[in-house]
C-alpha cells in the first residue's frame, strides 16, 4: 500500500447486544453498544478512541478486529470487505491484526513460559515451519519491544515480569505475526505513570518504523496528544466528535468533548482553589437511550430540537466532524 | 489553608511486613504535621507504601505485621501508646476515618446503603437505629445524593453515588482527619471531577484535614496544600504545594512530574527508566540512586537525611546536603 491510502474504513458500524427479560420472555432487548460510526484511517496512522466506561469504545475496538461481528454497517480492510468474513478469510484477518488488552497480569497463561506464549501465534497460524524461524521471530518480537538480553526474558514465566514488562511481551505477540493494525484497548491504564509514557513511546516508534495502522482506545485525552493522528470521542455508543487530534484538543465543539477536557486534572497548584464546571449525572443506560442527542439530558447548552431529534454529524471544517445541533449552520459545506 | 492549629503529627513511623522471602520494610522514617484544614496528597508508584502509609494511621493492618512503631500524635497525645480497644473507641472512625481504594464496590450488597452509611453511629456512638438513620440521610443529602437513596440497595446505585455514600460513611462520626485513599480511581473522568468538587466543598463546610493518597499527581494538585511524595517506603520529598509544582527537588519527583501528559502545555512527558527496588532488600545508600540521572559517588553508599531546602521543604536528596 503506498502512504496515505485507506487501511480500514468503517460505514455506519452498529454492534448490538441482544438481551432477554425473563427465561420465556419473548421480548428481546437490544443494548446499542456502538450505534452508527463512521471513520477511516490511513495506514500507518493512529486514531485514538476516547470514552468513559460504557461509551462503546472497547466494543467498537473488538468489534473492527471481528471478535465480534456487527450488526449492520460495513468494514473496509485495504479495501476489502470483512464484515462478515468467515473461516480462512477470517483467519487471514486475524494475521492483519493485533490485540494488547488493558490487563498484562491476565493475558498470559501462567504455565508457559514467555517464549512459548509468543511462539503461539505462529503455531497457530502456521506461517513459519521451522523451530529455528520460530526462535528467530520471537527473540526479533522481544528485541523490537526491547526486552533485552532477550535469553533473559524468553524463559521466564509471566509472574517473574513487572507489569511494563509483560505490557511489552504483549506488544510483541501483537506483532508477531507482522499485522497492518493493532487495537491497543487502554494499554497503560494499569500501570504507573512513569511506565505508561514509556510503553506508549514504545508503541508509537513500532508504529512508525513497521508502517503499523493503530487503534488506541483510552479514557485519557490527555495521553491522545502524543500517540495518535485522529480522536474519535465516543459517549453512550455515538461518535460525538471526530477530528485530528490536535484540533480535538484545541477547538474541541462538542459540549461533551469540552467537560470531557474540563475535567481531566493536570498538575497546577492553583486547581485547588477551583470548582470545575462539569455537567452532573451519569451517561444513559443503553437499553433505552434517549431517542434524540445521548448527551442532550446532561448537556449545559441542550435547546428543544436536542431533545427531541437526534442530530446528525455536521463537519464544520474539513475533518472535523462533530454531532451536535449547535452546529448545524456551522457547516462548511 | 492550614489554621494553624496541628491536628496530626507522625514522627519516624515504621512499619515492616513478615513474608516468606523475608522483612518488607514498607514504611520507614515517616514524619509530617499536619495542619487543620490541611490536605496532604501523598503520592507516588504503585508498591511505594502510600496504601500501607494510609492503614498504618488508622491501624488497620493485615496480621503478618513485624514492627510498627514510631508516633502518632492527635491532639497533643500519642495514639501509637493505645491498646487495640481503646484504639477502636477513641480513635478510628472519631478522630480519624478512611474511605478505602474501592470502598465503593465493599457495601454488603443485602443492606440499604442509609443502614450502612449509619452504622458507625449505631456501633461507636449507640446512638438508637432511628436517629441514625436520620443523619445518615442528611449527610448523603449534603453529599449531593437524593434522600431517598437511603433506601436503595448498592446494586440500584451508580459508581459515582455509591463513592458519595462510602465518603458519608467515613463522615458520619465527625471526624477531623478523613484518610482519602484513592478516592476516585474507579471512576470517569466526569463523575470524578463532581466527585473532587464534593470534596472541596465539604472541606470547606465541615473544617476538614484530609490525607489525600493518589498516584494522580493532577488530581492531588485538586486538592492539596502539602504534598509528600513516597518512594520505596520512604519520603523523599515534602514541601507545599506550591513549590511542589512549580520547582519540585528531588530527581524522582521531577521525573513524576514530566512523565505526567499535560493538555493545556506544550510538553513532551518523559519517563522515568527502571522500576522500583525490592522492599526486602532495597539497595544501599540512597534508594533511588539506580534510577538516578544525577547520582554521584555518596549516593550509592550512603542513605542521605531529608535536608531543608526552604521553609517547610524537606528533600531527601544528597544533591541538597551534606556540605559541598
Amino acid at each position: 500500500m503506498s502512504p496515505g491510502e485507506k487501511l480500514l474504513e468503517l460505514e455506519d458500524l452498529r454492534k448490538w447486544f441482544e438481551i432477554r427479560r425473563g427465561l420465556l420472555s419473548s421480548k428481546t432487548n437490544f443494548v446499542k453498544a456502538v450505534d452508527g460510526v463512521t471513520f477511516s484511517l490511513e495506514d500507518g496512522k493512529a486514531v485514538s478512541l476516547v470514552g468513559e466506561s460504557g461509551s462503546g469504545k472497547t466494543t467498537l475496538g473488538k468489534t473492527i478486529i471481528r471478535l465480534y461481528e456487527p450488526n449492520s454497517g460495513r468494514i473496509l480492510f485495504q479495501g476489502k470487505d470483512v464484515t462478515h468474513i468467515k473461516a480462512e478469510d477470517l483467519k487471514w484477518y486475524r494475521r492483519m491484526t493485533g490485540l494488547v488488552q488493558q490487563d498484562p497480569f491476565g493475558a498470559f497463561a501462567s504455565h508457559f513460559t514467555i517464549f512459548r506464549s509468543l511462539e503461539e501465534p505462529l503455531l497457530v497460524h502456521n506461517t513459519v515451519k521451522s523451530k529455528e524461524e520460530r526462535a528467530e521471530k520471537v527473540f526479533k518480537a522481544l528485541e523490537e519491544v526491547r526486552l533485552t538480553p532477550v535469553e533473559d526474558f524468553a524463559y521466564k514465566y509471566p509472574h517473574m515480569l513487572s507489569g511494563g514488562q509483560l505490557q511489552r511481551v504483549a506488544i510483541a505477540r501483537a506483532i508477531i505475526l507482522e499485522p497492518k493494525l493493532i487495537i491497543a484497548d487502554e494499554p497503560v491504564s494499569m500501570l504507573d505513570a512513569s511506565v505508561r509514557i514509556e510503553i506508549l513511546t514504545l508503541l508509537r516508534r513500532l508504529q512508525e518504523r513497521l508502517r503499523l495502522g493503530v487503534i488506541y482506545i483510552t479514557h485519557d485525552l490527555a495521553t491522545t496528544r502524543f500517540f495518535s493522528e485522529w480522536a474519535l470521542i465516543m459517549y453512550a455508543g455515538h461518535v460525538m466528535e471526530r477530528a485530528s487530534t490536535q484540533e480535538v484538543l484545541r477547538n474541541p465543539l462538542h459540549p461533551y468533548t469540552r467537560a470531557l477536557l474540563t475535567a481531566t486534572p493536570e498538575p497546577n497548584p492553583e486547581n485547588r482553589n477551583k470548582f470545575k464546571e462539569v455537567p452532573p449525572g451519569e451517561p444513559p443506560a443503553l437499553i433505552d437511550p434517549p431517542k434524540s442527542c445521548r448527551f442532550s439530558p446532561r448537556c449545559p447548552h441542550a435547546f428543544d430540537k436536542c431533545l427531541k431529534e437526534e442530530p446528525p454529524e455536521f463537519e464544520t471544517d474539513s475533518g472535523h466532524w462533530v454531532k451536535c445541533w449547535l452546529y448545524e449552520r456551522a457547516e462548511a459545506k | 489553608m492550614g489554621s494553624g492549629k496541628t491536628v496530626l503529627t507522625v514522627q519516624d513511623l515504621k512499619l515492616y511486613y513478615r513474608t516468606r522471602k523475608g522483612v518488607v520494610k514498607a514504611l520507614e522514617e515517616i514524619s509530617f504535621d499536619l495542619e487543620k484544614e490541611d490536605v496532604l496528597a501523598v503520592v507516588g508508584e504503585s508498591g511505594c507504601g502510600k496504601s500501607t502509609l494510609a492503614r498504618a494511621l488508622v491501624r488497620v493492618l493485615p496480621r503478618n505485621v513485624h514492627t510498627y512503631d514510631g508516633k502518632i500524635i492527635l491532639d497533643g497525645k500519642n495514639v501509637m501508646d493505645l491498646d487495640e480497644e481503646a484504639f477502636r473507641r477513641e480513635v478510628r472512625w472519631r478522630k480519624i476515618s478512611i474511605v478505602f481504594q474501592g470502598a465503593m464496590n465493599s457495601f454488603n450488597p443485602v443492606y440499604r446503603i442509609g443502614y450502612q452509611v449509619a452504622e458507625p453511629l449505631i456501633i461507636h456512638d449507640h446512638v438508637e437505629k432511628k436517629e441514625a438513620l436520620n443523619r445518615a440521610r442528611k449527610l448523603m443529602e449534603l453529599m449531593g445524593m437524593p434522600g431517598a437513596f437511603a433506601e436503595r440497595y448498592p446494586f440500584e446505585l451508580s459508581g459515582g453515588m455509591k463513592q458519595r455514600a462510602a465518603i458519608a460513611m467515613a463522615l458520619i462520626t465527625n471526624p477531623e482527619i478523613v484518610i482519602l485513599d484513592e478516592p476516585t480511581s474507579a471512576l470517569d473522568v466526569l463523575t470524578q471531577a463532581n466527585i473532587i468538587n464534593l470534596l472541596k466543598r465539604i472541606k470547606n463546610e465541615l473544617r476538614l484535614t484530609y490525607v489525600f493518597i493518589t498516584h494522580d499527581l493532577g488530581l492531588a494538585s485538586e486538592l492539596a496544600n502539602k504534598v509528600a511524595v513516597i518512594y520505596a517506603g520512604k519520603i523523599v520529598e515534602l514541601s507545599s504545594a506550591d513549590t511542589f509544582y512549580t520547582a519540585p527537588k528531588h530527581p524522582y519527583s521531577r521525573g513524576l512530574i514530566s512523565s505526567v501528559p499535560t493538555l493545556r502545555t506544550d510538553k513532551t512527558p518523559e519517563f522515568i527508566s527502571g522500576s522500583p527496588p525490592s522492599l526486602i532488600d532495597p539497595p544501599q545508600g540512597c534508594r533511588f540512586h539506580p534510577r538516578c540521572r544525577f547520582a554521584w559517588g555518596k549516593c550509592s553508599s550512603e542513605e542521605p537525611g531529608m535536608f531543608q531546602v526552604g521553609e517547610g521543604h524537606l528533600v531527601r536528596c544528597w544533591l541538597y546536603g551534606g556540605g559541598t
